[in-house]
């Protein structure tokens, strides 16, 4: 089966709130990857902090651009229904800010603005282990969403980094002066408890600097495409 | 600013244009010049972008098989339905 950006997938095993999820990888990433990265529609309202995107297609529903997942294909099941240009829209809206893809990926870039909390929640730039191990090594993740996001919400979006020194590109930027890839295409929720934050546990190398976060933030408005909700916010800025 | 330039035009094009300036979404009456212009414009970002699509997807194929990231969205899906994420 296809998978088409901007289609609604049911998705099998959900939970019987979760209506489906809507594709947001670009459509040559879809035809020719094992995994996509979507976003879930849920039925009811999420208790969880701004931003929320609800619109009515069909029936009302929520969809929480946070909670961006990178899954298998072959669990996208029928195509539900095509997202009206609006909802898709405002989710792309709410995820560009989420990874302050305006900041990141200008001329100059700069840092999302920081935050203060007294809790201890991953942070922006910083890279963790997170979640079991895989075979006999546990995953590095850079945290791509920003702060406020991160503390409030119980988790974070992250970009999985890999030291395979396979070809990079724009979606697989070259980072830490080339030892490593970032693979943006697959930006992933993961919850605050799945990543090691205790800092005797970290990976040798604690963050990535400004210009890799740039890189990966170009990456993901490449393999997520986002360029036109990049548009929109120039337009409304240069209005304001 | 537009600058001038001398290039050779294939026949079958030349006379399309000037005998159908409207197959190419252009009234009758409109320079052959102009049609050329936005010809080259278009196609110069057509040309671009078709380049910049096959980089991206040979990118793409040098890691389709990359089992490692197969087996780490796994776990991170696996999560996410625990979690009624999704």
């Amino acid at each position: 089966m296809a998978i088409q950006r901007g289609v609604v997938y049911s998705i099998a095993g959900a939970s019987p709130r979760t209506f489906g999820a809507v594709v947001l990888t670009n459509d040559d990433w879809n035809e020719n990857m094992r995994e996509v990265g979507v976003v879930p529609l849920y039925l009811e309202e999420p208790g969880l902090p701004a931003p929320a995107v609800h619109f009515t297609a069909r029936r009302g529903l929520w969809a929480v651009p946070g909670r961006l997942v990178a899954v298998h294909k072959e669990v996208l099941e029928a195509g539900l229904m095509d997202l009206p240009e609006g909802a898709m829209n405002s989710i792309e809206d709410a995820l560009r800010d989420l990874l302050a893809l305006p900041r990141l990926c200008s001329e100059f870039p700069m840092a999302p603005e920081s935050c203060y909390s007294k809790s201890d929640y991953p942070r922006w730039s910083e890279i963790y282990y997170a979640g079991e191990p895989v075979g006999d090594e546990r995953k590095r993740y850079v945290v791509v969403s920003h702060n406020l996001w991160n503390s409030t919400s119980q988790g974070a979006i992250a970009v999985r980094t890999t030291s395979q020194q396979r070809r990079y590109g724009a979606e697989y930027p070259a980072i830490q002066g080339g030892v490593a890839r970032a693979c943006c295409a697959q930006a992933t929720q993961i919850p605050t408890r799945a990543f090691t934050l205790s800092v005797y546990r970290r990976p040798p190398v604690r963050s990535l600097s400004l210009r890799d976060m740039s890189s990966i933030a170009r990456g993901i408005v490449q393999s997520h495409q986002l360029q036109a909700a990049l548009e929109r916010r120039s337009g409304a800025v240069a209005h304001e | 600013m537009a600058r001038r330039a001398y290039i050779p035009v294939p026949e079958d094009v030349e006379r399309s244009v000037r005998e159908c300036p409207e197959e190419y979404g252009f009234p009758r009456g409109v320079s052959a010049a102009s049609i050329y212009a936005r010809m080259i414009e278009r196609g110069a970002r057509a040309l671009k972008e078709e380049r910049e699509r096959r980089e991206r997807i040979e990118l793409y194929r040098a890691w389709a098989d990359d089992d490692e990231s197969h087996e780490a969205v796994a776990e991170t899906m696996r999560r996410a339905f625990e979690d009624g994420v999704l």
